[in-house]
């Protein structure tokens, strides 16, 4: 359980980034996609959601821009860029390796099951 | 609603934060985002105590965003070239007004020693009086556009971005409305203590020179002065677009 948090931390960057590839979103609805997807048992804290935005944007990942929602708070969406789209692709690649990487060790380590 | 709840939550948790753009957009961003949390769990069934806490709780360290705000100038650096672009503007802007009032002051200069120059070769009506009030009053219009440019070469930038960081910290605690609220008041008062010493001015005049036929100009500089202020009032002051 811990591992996949810490795993999913490890990763909020492109795991955001996915999920605009999907459309354009905020962060409470990024939050929400990621608890409907792993059925409700992850979601990023705040903190970690926001100091990845910033990053992204810095980056030129993703931009900023504020709705209108009248009465009380703005939102404020991102959309994907051009890099962010090969960011993300780069990103799934590093992951597909790390897990390709992972399952051999744990297969070579002998903890799996012996056939 | 709780909605109060989680902004006053949000205003103490920004309390330390560095004042700036980055930060209060960040603080906007957040209450939506907890506002809407908060709403759908309600809506699921949550108690209020309940569905607050859940929000809160999922905030985590906010502290870490700050850290990275307080050293990251790429935005402030923006804001800062904005600010510099205003303040030569107001500059301009400054000296041109300061260039019209000379023009004004030496068209009153003009027309006096015109005047002196009438009187002397037709009739003599107090002639010598209207030009010696005039040259006061050509001096008097120019005390402000000296002391505007005076005002105007001290518009500076900031040097450092520091400087200009620590600038918007003390502007922030005071709202630009509130200082234009002031100003406003301060304007009001001086405006109705300078009709007052017009009026003064104009009878004193009036009866030393007894040219009464032409005094009441004196009621024209003093329109002048009240459209003066009112375009400083722009130019400080301007409204906020919101």
């Amino acid at each position: 359980m811990s591992i996949t948090a810490d795993i999913i931390r490890g990763h909020t960057e492109t795991i955001i980034l996915a999920s605009l590839m999907e459309h354009d979103s905020y962060g409470y609805q990024i939050n929400k996609d990621i608890l409907r997807k792993t059925d409700n048992r992850y979601e990023l804290k705040e903190a970690t959601l926001y100091t990845a935005f910033r990053r992204l944007e810095q980056a030129g990942y993703i931009t900023a821009s504020w709705g209108d929602e009248k009465g009380g708070a703005r939102r404020r969406y991102y959309s994907i860029t051009q890099e962010g789209r090969k960011a993300c692709e780069q990103g799934l690649l590093e992951w597909k390796e790390a897990k390709a990487v992972i399952d051999k060790l744990l297969e070579l380590d002998q903890c799996g099951e012996k056939s | 609603m709780d909605n109060l709840r989680i902004r006053k939550y949000m205003d103490q948790l920004f309390e330390n934060a560095p004042i700036n753009r980055r930060t209060l957009e960040l603080k906007e961003e957040l209450i939506a985002n907890a506002l809407e949390k908060y709403n759908d769990l309600t809506l699921r069934g949550y108690g209020e105590d309940e569905a607050f806490q859940l929000v809160i709780g999922s905030i985590g360290d906010v502290r870490q965003l700050f850290a990275e705000m307080g050293t990251d100038d790429d935005y402030s650096q923006a804001y800062y070239l904005q600010w510099a672009r205003e303040a030569q503007e107001r500059k301009a802007a400054l000296t041109a007004v300061s260039a019209g009032l000379f023009l004004l002051a030496g068209a009153v200069l003009v027309i006096s020693l015109l005047l002196y120059w009438y009187n002397v070769k037709f009739i003599y009506i107090h002639g010598q009086n209207l030009t010696l009030l005039g040259i006061v009053i050509a001096l008097l219009i120019c005390i402000v556009p000296v002391s505007l440019l005076v005002y105007a070469h001290k518009i500076q930038p900031p040097v450092e971005l520091a400087d200009y960081t620590a600038k918007q910290a003390a502007l922030n605690s005071e709202s630009r409305k509130q200082r234009r609220r002031r100003f406003k008041q301060i304007k009001g008062s001086l405006e109705g203590m300078m009709w007052l010493l017009i009026v003064i001015f104009y009878f004193i005049i009036s009866f030393t020179t007894q040219a009464w036929y032409i005094t009441w100009i004196i009621f024209l500089g003093g329109a002048a002065v009240e459209c003066l202020l009112d375009a400083l009032t722009k130019i400080f002051f301007p409204i906020d677009k919101e």
